[in-house]
This record gives structure tokens, C-alpha cells and sequence, in this order.
């Protein structure tokens, strides 16, 4: 199958990454940070390699504000849950993903109000303005995507997080999407909270995701239990990264994310995203050409936009396209809302949906081109 | 056991080792027995010299020590 669902989760894994998941599986897969005998060591020491593995990556100092989470959604309840109380006012933006909006919503009923700012696209000033305009005296977090799920538009966050630091916001950035394709450096940053998803761009496996803190307010643990630390208290340690990871965590997932964070670094990050983006690129003009193809953004480029790229065929929904790529054509799409209904509101596709393509590293331009003529072929051939 | 100092956690042990292995002191990871002026669940760092200047090293490092197993 040629899989363009990337978005989702990347497939396949690179076979470093299946490596390693099988030699930890099978050599030292004791629980890491609890006992003292050599296998356990053994185990945290590997976790603690893919810690500072992260921070290096992100370009933090301490790999003790990596917090593992099971994906990025949870890293966002994290910040977003254990920072705000009632009383409190969220900025988000128009295309974020539920992970974001759902939380949000919830916290309505704990007195917590939200508004959305709308993200112009191929107009940052008027995005920042519209962020601007969207602050209120009890603003406390901004919560935003690093670039939409569904329609690959990069949002200026760097410029929106520092417009909210002259306000005294905490600033969260949702880099599900981002991380493992565009370069993020936190230690020139106004991002205090970075999540992230290990599954998707990092190449690692599902179930794997970080919460990476860069600032001095830490938020309140949503889940208490055993750390392996201090014990005798029964109260939930401060220290991170222990206040976040109660329980035992995804050991052999942590250990297939050091091995995806190796890959890319491997790789390249500015030639994964190169790569990515071409192919975007080849299959927006082909796209483009085709009467009766709708596309909803200008053409990608690596200034503006993520590798991701959205489209529909008038007159078909984009379950049935997806359905038909697959059956018919065997190429594996995503179609609907991509749990993010604000982003497809926001371009007028919230009631019809859009079928997605996302590539990773190992797409090529043959795989672009059968999904090229698959399109052409359910265009013209009802 | 006075040149074992006790951390908060296994990742703090980790970090401070990795620190004062840069500053040329090295140590070792263990787990910290019950019953040495504490109770369980701690991780510690055996170091066979130059002790104080490492508990130095690491507070300058923002690296918190709950002390030494006794």
C-alpha cells in the first residue's frame, strides 16, 4: 500500500526504530526508575538517554523538563488543564485540532472562557493582530498549533508567543505536526510549553508523545501515583520529571523514540522537510490542474506551510475518494475532519470534509504520481 | 557511606552525574538502602573524592541534594 496518512502516524517506522524496540523488549526491559538492580539501571539510563536526546533536539538545557506523555494530546491536557483555574481566559487558534478545543470546552464548566483567534493565511500581521485583539486582562495561557493538521498552514507562533509574553501569557504550542520536520529551538524562544507527538515526525512508536518545559511555572499534575521517588510522602513529588510520570511508563516506546530522534538527526531535518514539501508541491500543481479538484491554499512552501496537503473532488465526498484510493487504488488517505473541526470551519469545509495527503521521509515521487493518476482516474471516470 | 549523596530522583542522579562527569568527577549510580538516615525509594551517587566540591558543583548547577546516606 502506499501510505499518505502520515498525519495520523508515520509508516512504516524506520528499521532502527523497530531495532531497538526489539532488542529493549528482549534484553532490558525491567521497569526503569524503581529498583536498584542492574537491569533497572540499565532501563533508566535508556530512558534517560532519550530525555536529553529530546532536549537536544529542542535545544533545551535541563532533560528534566522532558516530561514523557503517552502522545500529544495528553502533553496538552497537561499545560492546559493543570495551568488554568476558574476565572481564567484561553487564546487558541482557528485551526486547532481537538486535542486543543476539546479541553477547552470542557473547561467552561470550571468557569474557564475561550476565544478563538483566526489564523489568516499568508497574512501574519493580521493573524497577530487578530491574536492581539482576541487578549483580555485575565488572559493566562495561549494555546496553538504549530501548523494545521489539515491544511498544512503554518502559524507564526514565535511572533504570537512573544506578543503574549509582553502580556504576561503563558504561551502553549501544539508542534504534533512540527516536530521531526520543522526545526524548533526553544533556547531562542518565547514557547513555554512544547508538545509533542513521538509518533508522527520523530518516527518513534505509537503511544510515545512529550510535554517539553521552558519556563519557570510548572503546572499542576493531573495524574498522581508512583514515581520510583521519595516514597515515604504521600504527597505527589515537585521534582520533574517525576510530578508527570506516575506509573510506569511506555518503556520500549521511549526507547523507539531515542532511535526515531537518531534517524531524523541522521536524516537530516532540513532534508526531511525539503523532501516533504516537493512532494506536497508536485501534488498540489498536478492536483491543481484538474477541473472539478478543489484546493483550499495557496501552493506550499517551506516558508508558510507544514507538509500536509487537503483536497476534494466536487460532486464526491471525501470518505468516498479516501474509500476509493484505497480499495481501488490501494494508496491509504485520510478523509472528514481530522479532529479538528475549528480548522475546517475556518475554511469552509466543516460539513463536506477534505481527504488529506501527508508524505513522510520514505514517500516518493512515484507514490505522488499513482495518487496523481488515482485522482485523475476517480475524476473522470464517475 | 558519608560520600554517598542522596537525589531526588533517577533522572536528577542521572543529570548530576553527567555534570560533574564534565567537571572531571567521576560516580557512581545506585540505588540508596533503606535505614541510612531515610527511608526508601531514592536514588544516589557514590563518589570516592572530592565530595564537597561536587555537592559545589551541583548546587551551582541548580541540582538539588537531599544530602548524604548516612
Amino acid at each position: 500500500m502506499i501510505y499518505l496518512d502520515n498525519g495520523a502516524t508515520t509508516f512504516p517506522k524506520p528499521q532502527s526504530v523497530i531495532n531497538s524496540v526489539n532488542l529493549a523488549l528482549r534484553n532490558y526491559g525491567a521497569n526503569p526508575g524503581r529498583g536498584g538492580h542492574k537491569l533497572a539501571i540499565k532501563a533508566s539510563e535508556k530512558v534517560y538517554e532519550t530525555r536529553k536526546s529530546l532536549a537536544e533536539f529542542f535545544k533545551i538545557s535541563d532533560p528534566s523538563n522532558v516530561i514523557f506523555t503517552h502522545n500529544c494530546t495528553e502533553a496538552l491536557n497537561f499545560v492546559i488543564k493543570g495551568l488554568v483555574k476558574s476565572g481564567d481566559h484561553i487564546v487558541i487558534s482557528s485551526l486547532e485540532h481537538n486535542a486543543v478545543s476539546r479541553p477547552v470546552e470542557k473547561l467552561k464548566s470550571r468557569n474557564v472562557s475561550y476565544t478563538v483567534a483566526e489564523v489568516i493565511e499568508g497574512d501574519n500581521e493580521q493573524t497577530l493582530s487578530n491574536f492581539r485583539n482576541a487578549i483580555r486582562e485575565n488572559t493566562k495561557l495561549l494555546v496553538c498549533t504549530y501548523a494545521s493538521n489539515v491544511f498544512g498552514i503554518k502559524v507564526p507562533v514565535e511572533r504570537i508567543c512573544a506578543m503574549c509574553h509582553q502580556y504576561g501569557i503563558l504561551t502553549c504550542v501544539d508542534a504534533a505536526q512540527a516536530s521531526g520536520i520543522i526545526p524548533i529551538d526553544l533556547s531562542d524562544s518565547s514557547i513555554d510549553y512544547l508538545c509533542v507527538a513521538g509518533h508522527k515526525g520523530l518516527y518513534a512508536p505509537m503511544g510515545t508523545g512529550a510535554l517539553i518545559i521552558n519556563c519557570e511555572t510548572i503546572p499542576d499534575s493531573l495524574v498522581e501515583g508512583g514515581t520510583g521517588s521519595n516514597s515515604q510522602n504521600l504527597v505527589q513529588p515537585e521534582i520533574l520529571p517525576d510530578k508527570f510520570e506516575s506509573g510506569t511508563p511506555n518503556f520500549s516506546g521511549i526507547i523507539g523514540l531515542k532511535s526515531g530522534i537518531d534517524f531524523v538527526n541522521r536524516r537530516g531535518l532540513l532534508n526531511i522537510y525539503h523532501h516533504e514539501i516537493n512532494l506536497i508541491k508536485h501534488a498540489y500543481n498536478s492536483l491543481k490542474s484538474m477541473k472539478n479538484v478543489k484546493l483550499y491554499t495557496d501552493e506550499p512552501n517551506m516558508n508558510y506551510y507544514a507538509p500536509v496537503l487537503s483536497f476534494n473532488i466536487e460532486g464526491k465526498d471525501s470518505e468516498t475518494v479516501s474509500d476509493i484510493l484505497s480499495t481501488r487504488y490501494n494508496i491509504a488517505t485520510r478523509a472528514g475532519l481530522h479532529c479538528a473541526p475549528l480548522a475546517h470551519k475556518s475554511l469552509g469545509t466543516f460539513d463536506i470534509g477534505t481527504v488529506r495527503v501527508v508524505p513522510s521521509v520514505f514517500t516518493t515521487n512515484n507514490d505522488i504520481n499513482s495518487l496523481i493518476n488515482a485522482v485523475y482516474r476517480i475524476n473522470t471516470n464517475p | 557511606m558519608d560520600n554517598l549523596l542522596r537525589l531526588p530522583s533517577v533522572t536528577q542522579a542521572m543529570r548530576a552525574r553527567d555534570i560533574l562527569r564534565s567537571y572531571g568527577i567521576n560516580s557512581k549510580l545506585q540505588r540508596i538502602p533503606a535505614g541510612r538516615g531515610h527511608t526508601s525509594c531514592s536514588y544516589g551517587l557514590l563518589i570516592n573524592n572530592n565530595i564537597s566540591r561536587a555537592v559545589e558543583i551541583l548546587r551551582k548547577n541548580n541540582i538539588k541534594v537531599l544530602g548524604r546516606a548516612l
